[in-house]
């Protein structure tokens, strides 16, 4: 067997033993090779396969509604210090 | 929200990289250690922008989460390099450095396509998920390959000090995280109180480790061979 051939056979196993290992000591886990506080994995919690929410303001086809201080023919309110 | 032990220990791991890396400058060993001093500098990079990043967009931002996940797929794989350049130096006597080279490159190529193949079902996020997988994956490649060389160091009678505290400290740092993925999956209700502060404290070991390798022993150390040392007596 060519030296080469040794070569490519070890490192298809030395992956699949460590495919091996991973399956058996973890689940989809995290890394940690720093001291940084560890978040989770951005999809776990952006949870994008879910359909996006209309935000409320663009919805622009519904009528605005009025503004109180627009509606001028309402009687003003009194001031309290009068 | 990060309390003050989390800082605590996030800035202990970023002084220990950079002391590791001027330790290395002073003693002019820094191109002999040419993966690790890399791997420290951009670990200490790392961490800057990890602050910075969660100082403008919080701890719960996605910013942060691709920022931290993405940037450990990149330490991953200096990891693999520090493994490799150990790998060459053990070997180096048997003049085996090109085979190093050619399996290391290899294993790199097939477990990026192992990686691919694992998460090329899903359409979402195809580009970020495969970056963790990468990195978890390569991440239990270095767990094996440390071992594989520890049993070289101990068949070879390996002598030079440096080299082998290097080693286990590294053994010591792969061996604990993928500890704690075992324990966390048995018990889960220990990752709260518990397991959640064994990967930012193995991740300043490994630091700490290697500048106490780079202060305390010297390039020239050597270690006697117990055989040796009953001849002695």
């Amino acid at each position: 067997m060519s030296k080469s051939l040794v070569v490519v056979v070890l490192a298809l196993l030395v992956l699949t033993s460590a495919m091996g290992l991973k399956a058996l000591a973890t689940q989809p886990g995290v890394m940690a090779n720093t001291s940084a506080p560890m978040p989770p994995t951005p999809w776990l919690l952006a949870n994008t396969s879910a359909p996006m929410p209309p935000t409320p303001w663009a919805n622009t086809s519904a009528p605005m509604p009025p503004t109180p201080w627009a509606n001028t023919s309402a009687p003003m309110p009194p001031t309290p210090w009068r | 929200m990060l309390g003050r032990v989390d800082y605590l220990v996030w800035s202990a791991g970023f002084l220990l990289e950079i002391y590791v890396l001027v330790c290395s400058v002073s003693r002019r060993d820094f191109v002999r250690y040419l993966s690790l001093n890399a791997y420290m500098g951009s670990a200490a990079l790392v961490a800057l922008g990890e602050y910075f990043t969660i100082q403008h967009y919080g701890f719960q931002s996605m910013n942060y989460r691709y920022y931290y996940y993405y940037s450990e797929s990149l330490l991953t794989i200096l990891l693999f390099w520090v493994i490799i350049q150990l790998y060459q130096q053990v070997f180096a006597e048997m003049e085996a450095s090109r085979y190093i080279r050619q399996a290391a490159a290899l294993l790199l190529a097939a477990t990026g396509c192992f990686s691919y193949l694992v998460i090329h079902a899903n359409k979402d996020h195809l580009t970020s998920r495969f970056v963790v997988e990468l990195g978890q994956n390569l991440y239990f490649v270095g767990v094996l390959l440390t071992y594989l060389l520890w049993g070289a160091i101990l068949k070879l009678r390996e002598t030079r000090t440096r080299l082998i505290q290097l080693v286990l400290a590294l053994g010591v740092y792969f061996s604990a995280t993928a500890g704690t993925y075992a324990l966390r999956n048995l018990f889960p209700g220990l990752q709260p109180s518990l397991l959640k502060w064994v990967p930012p404290l193995v991740g300043v070991w490994l630091p700490l480790a290697w500048a106490y390798t780079f202060t305390k022993v010297a390039e020239d150390a050597r270690l006697m061979p117990a055989r040796l040392m009953v001849k002695a007596r």
